[in-house]
Formats: C-alpha cells, structure tokens, sequence
C-alpha cells in the first residue's frame, strides 16, 4: 500500500477520534476537563513550550538576583571582550557592558512588550468583535469596514510609521503595536459570536429573560475563550519579533534600556569583529518565539480538537 | 466571470478610502502639527508669526474634512506632497526606488512560493514520518527566527566565511547582489507558506472526492497530481496574496540590513528623518500595491474555483 492511501485510513480513524473527544465533554464539566488536562500533559508542543516560558518567566522576575553584572553600567576597559573571556560568560558589547546580564534583563521587555500589546489587542478586539457579532446591522458594518481596511495596511509598516509620528518610546511602542494587533482578534471573536448566536442555549438564555450583557458575559464569552487563548498565544509571538524589529531600526526601546532589538541594532555595527554581540539577543528572541509558537499550536489540538492541524 | 470582476472591483473602493483615511489620520496624530517635525522648539525658538504663516500657507488651519478633501484631490492627480531637506516629490522619490524593491520582492515571493508549497506538499503526503516531523520543526525555526538576524547570519556565512556573494549593495544590478537578500526574506515567509500548504494538502487528503478517486483505481500520481494539488492550491493562493504585504513589511527590514536600495530603505531613511510626508507617502503605496494584489488574487480565485463566481 502506498503512502497517501496509509494517510488516508490514518487520517479517518484521527478524525473519528476528534470526534469522539468532542462528544465527550457532554459528559459534564468535571470529565471535561480532565479529559483536556490529559490532552495537555500528552502534548509534547504544550511541554516544551512551557518550558521555554517558565524559562523566560523566571529570568525576567529573577533579573536583578540572576544577572552576575549590572546591565546597563559602562566598563570600557572591559569592551568588547569575546565570550567565556576574563568571567563574561556571553562576552561584553562596544560600551563593556556584560551581555548575558543584558540578555537576562532584556527579557522583562520582550515579556512585557508581548503582554500588554496582546492585552490591548484581546481588549479592543473582542469588544468591537462581540459588537459586531451580537449585534449586527450597522454595528456590524462599521466594525467589519474598519477591520477590512486595518487588514490592508502592512501591519509592521503602520505600526512603523505610527511610532514615527507619534516619536520613539516604549508607550507609543504599545499604542503603534495595539493598534495593528487587534483587527485578527476581532475577526475571529466576531466569527465566534455569530456561529454562537444560532446556538440553541442562547435562545433558551434569552427565553428565560437575561439581558444581553449577561447573555454575552455568561454563555458567549466562555465559549470564545480557546480561540482567543490560542490566537493570544501565537500573537505575542508576532509582537515580539515585531518589537524586536522595530527597536533594531532604532524605533523600539530606547538605550541604554535593555531590549533584545535595541542591543543587536548596536551589535550590528560590530557583526565583522564582535558577532556575538548580535548572536545571543538573537537567540534569545529565537528561543523565545519558538516557544510561544509551540504553545499556541499545542493548545489550539488541545483547547479545540475540532481545529487540529494534524 | 465579468461581473463578479466588477464586483470586486466595486467593493474595493471603501477599502481604498478607509486607507488614505487611516494615512491621513497618521499626519493629523502628530503632537502639534507637521511644522514640528521640521521647526522643533526644543533647537530654537520659533517666530510665532512665521509658524502661522507656514500653517496658512499649507491649509493646515482649515478644518479635518476640509483638509482631508484636499489631501484626497492632490492624492487623484498624483501628488503626495515634497519631501523635506531635499523638496523632491514623494511620488518621484518612490518611483525612483521602485526596480530595487520590485526586484527584490520578485525573487523573495518565487524562492518562497517554490519552497513552501514544494516542502508543505512532501511532508504533507508523509504525514507522520520522520521526515514529516523534521520538516514541521524546521518550518517552526523558519517562522520564529527575527528576519534581520537571519540576514545576518547568513551574510557572516556566505559573504564573509566563505566569502561566495557580495555582502550589501545593489552593485550595478549583477544577479549575486540580490541573493543573499532574497534568500533572507525569501527564507522568512516559506516557513509560514509550508506550514499552510501542508495543513491544505492534510485537509484534501481526508475528502471524499479523494477516497472516490482512489477507490475507481487512480494511480498514486494521478490522484496527487489531478485531484490533491488542485484543490489544496486554492487557499493556498489566498495565503501567497497575503504573504506580498508580509514580504514587503519585510523588506523594509531586510533593504536596511543589505543596504538594498530600494522603497523599504527610502522609508526607514524618511522615519529616521522624520521626513513624515514621505512616511505617509511610502505606507500609502505599500498599502496599495497589497489591495491591487488582493484584488488579482480574487479574481484569479473566482477563476480557478467557480463556486466563488456564482455565489
């Protein structure tokens, strides 16, 4: 037998399978969720993911106890030092400053730069999405309009030249990122309202009397969460190769704070003498996104088998 | 087939708007006005008579729509203003950075359609081999790997290790000048092209129209080659049209890193110099190159899928 009909049979047992998986949370909340906790733990994707996380996670809180130097404090007599020379682990940049402590600390920034951006884009887009979805018409219209022309700008290159109008900051960093972040969340939240919106529950919500902040708080929100956990996931990846982008063409952070783009648009002065000055702040957002990537996969099979990649 | 065109074309233009609106908007969210970018008062003072009569004279105090009129009547006859310092049109200095970036963009979207599709079709077609696996890991790296320090990595390899191409440059337009960027940022955006193809490829795989084919005694080629590609093609020339806006974002990036010079260099030179009409000017063109390609990409959809056509 040759290998796409093996696929084939591989690929309907697979999908009975998903199929079963969805019939069985009716089985009640609690057999729910231990049947998506046991999907959780099998997933490599999820495991290493968070691995990387807990990773970043712990070096961005631990900051001022892991790193062995201060980041941001001159030592030219020490300038550009290779790595493992003289007790510099990752060497030293242009000013003498310790690169693994700068990378350490630069992934408060990365971190926090990814949190708040998706937080503004999940805020913005599912409200605008849910009002779209809820309640339709002209609401639904304006929304929808405004998301279409959002979609046709070039994301990086608006947030680029908003950042240029409004001037470098870490602030207008989170508006100009916010801004081109939430048209895909709103997309999807208000795609989710609307296949909720024919759903029977939803009906009985409303024949028994709730008001629609309630119907919208209790029963449609809670359904959309997966999704907007799963595309939060994959989004901070994007924000932090976006901010890294932007503060390598020097409209990110600003030095001397510690940002992984901000260190390797220095570093790219040195690429010919100093590599690793570029090197481990690339690795750095590398690792970084790699694991995020994984996550969101992982928890889009688990969160959702019905949307499995395979 | 005509009217659907027209259709499409019809719907379009809101779009078209809403974007000179959005590019507008950027202009008016400066703090203060215009004049700032180029008569800061943190160099020196600023002869209040002179700024109201700059601001008179450039209609900037005249009310939002009214300006936006105007903005819109110059936009329909071809002007986007002057560039500061150098008083050259906007449209002049892009169109003169045009062949670079067009070049560029060419090599990257033909390196990263061949690849992507070519890589999501194999591993596709094995899903669940090693070879599968290997290949889902290397698109993951593909897809997470900054841009410019890929650039870069592959320049301290291929250019100065080996030293095979020409590190930056343009030269005076030789071949070898252009691969090391359009590997980069064609490199970029196959990761995402093979991971889209390959979960389009997994989705026909389990069709029943496939299962029928196979079931009457198709061979493995025809089945691959008459019933898989052409169906899993179509979303994947959606994500081709989407993935142009992506690879001009990012050749902004990738310009700057190889000092290629074209529209992507021009605009990160125009944002470090606040030269802010050509910023508008630069964002505009990009966001319209993106929509006419949408729009070629719609038309070819309804073409190859009549479903669309007659919906």
């Amino acid at each position: 037998m040759d290998r796409p009909a093996e696929a084939l049979i591989e690929g309907t047992a697979r999908r009975r399978l998903a199929q079963e998986q969805t019939i069985a949370p009716a089985a009640g909340p609690r057999a729910a969720r231990r049947l998506w906790w046991r999907r959780v733990r099998r997933n490599r994707n999820i495991m290493i993911g968070v691995l990387l996380m807990s990773l970043l996670a712990t070096a961005a809180i631990a900051a001022p106890w892991l790193a062995p130097r201060d980041p941001i404090r001159n030592d030219l007599a020490n300038a550009l030092r290779p790595p493992r020379a003289s007790g510099f682990l990752l060497g030293t940049d242009n000013l003498g400053r310790d690169i693994l402590s700068r990378v350490i600390w630069g992934s408060r920034i990365s971190l926090t730069v990814g949190i708040v951006v998706q937080s503004m884009a999940i805020a913005i887009g599912t409200l605008l999405g849910v009002f779209a979805g809820f309640y339709g018409g002209w609401a639904d219209d304006v929304v929808s309009g405004l998301t279409n022309v959002m979609f046709a700008l070039p994301r990086l290159l608006f947030a680029m030249a908003i950042v240029a109008a409004l001037g470098p900051n870490m602030f207008n960093l989170f508006i100009a990122l916010g801004m081109v972040g939430w048209p895909a969340m709103c997309r999807l939240v208000r795609a989710q309202t609307l296949s909720l919106c024919g759903k029977d529950f939803l009906e009985g919500a409303r024949a028994i009397g709730a008001t629609d902040l309630r119907i919208i708080a209790r029963h449609i929100l809670p359904n959309a969460l997966s999704p907007i956990i799963v595309m939060g996931t994959l989004g901070m990846a994007h924000t932090i190769l976006a901010e890294a982008s932007l503060s390598f063409l020097g409209l990110g952070v600003q030095p001397p704070t510690p940002s992984w783009g901000t260190m390797m648009s220095r570093g790219q002065l040195y690429i010919w003498h100093a590599p690793w000055l570029m090197l481990f702040p690339g690795l750095a957002i590398f690792f970084t996104v790699v694991g995020l990537n994984l996550l969101g996969d992982g928890l889009r099979d688990a969160l959702d088998p019905r949307l499995r990649r395979r | 087939m005509l009217r659907y065109a027209i259709r499409r074309l019809i719907l379009a233009v809101p779009i078209l708007l809403g974007v000179t609106l959005m590019t507008f908007v950027l202009m008016w969210v400066i703090p203060g006005d215009i004049t700032q970018s180029f008569m800061d008062p943190k160099i020196g003072t600023i002869d209040p008579e002179v700024l109201r009569a700059v601001r008179e004279q450039w209609g900037l105090d005249a009310p939002f729509l009214v300006q936006y009129g105007r903005y819109m009547g110059n936009l329909l006859r071809g002007d986007m203003g002057y560039t500061s310092f150098t008083n050259e049109r906007v449209r002049d200095a892009i169109v003169s950075r045009l062949p670079a970036t067009a070049r560029l963009a060419l090599a990257a979207l033909v390196l990263s359609t061949c690849l992507g599709i070519g890589a999501g079709v194999f591993t596709a077609l094995r899903r669940g081999s090693y070879l599968d696996t290997a290949g889902m890991i290397v698109t993951l790296f593909g897809v997470s790997v900054p841009t410019f320090w890929l650039g870069f990595v592959l320049m301290w390899w291929l250019a100065v290790w080996w030293a095979l191409l020409p590190a930056t440059g343009y030269g005076h337009g030789e071949w070898s000048y252009v691969v090391l960027p359009a590997v980069t940022l064609g490199l970029s955006y196959a990761g995402a092209m093979a991971r889209l193809t390959r979960s389009a490829v997994l989705d026909v795989l389990d069709a029943e129209y496939v299962r029928t084919a196979r079931a009457k005694g198709a061979g493995r080629r025809t089945v691959i080659a008459r019933h898989i590609l052409p169906n899993a093609m179509v979303p994947v020339l959606t994500v081709i049209g989407v993935n142009l806006g992506g690879l001009m974002a990012g050749s902004v990036v990738v310009e700057s890193v190889f000092a290629w010079p074209g529209i992507g260099q021009l605009f990160v030179e125009a944002i470090q110099g606040r030269n802010l009409l050509l910023v508008q000017g630069c964002v505009l063109f990009f966001a319209m190159i993106f929509i006419v390609v949408n729009i070629l990409v719609d038309l070819v959809y309804g073409f190859v899928d009549p479903r669309i056509r007659y919906d």
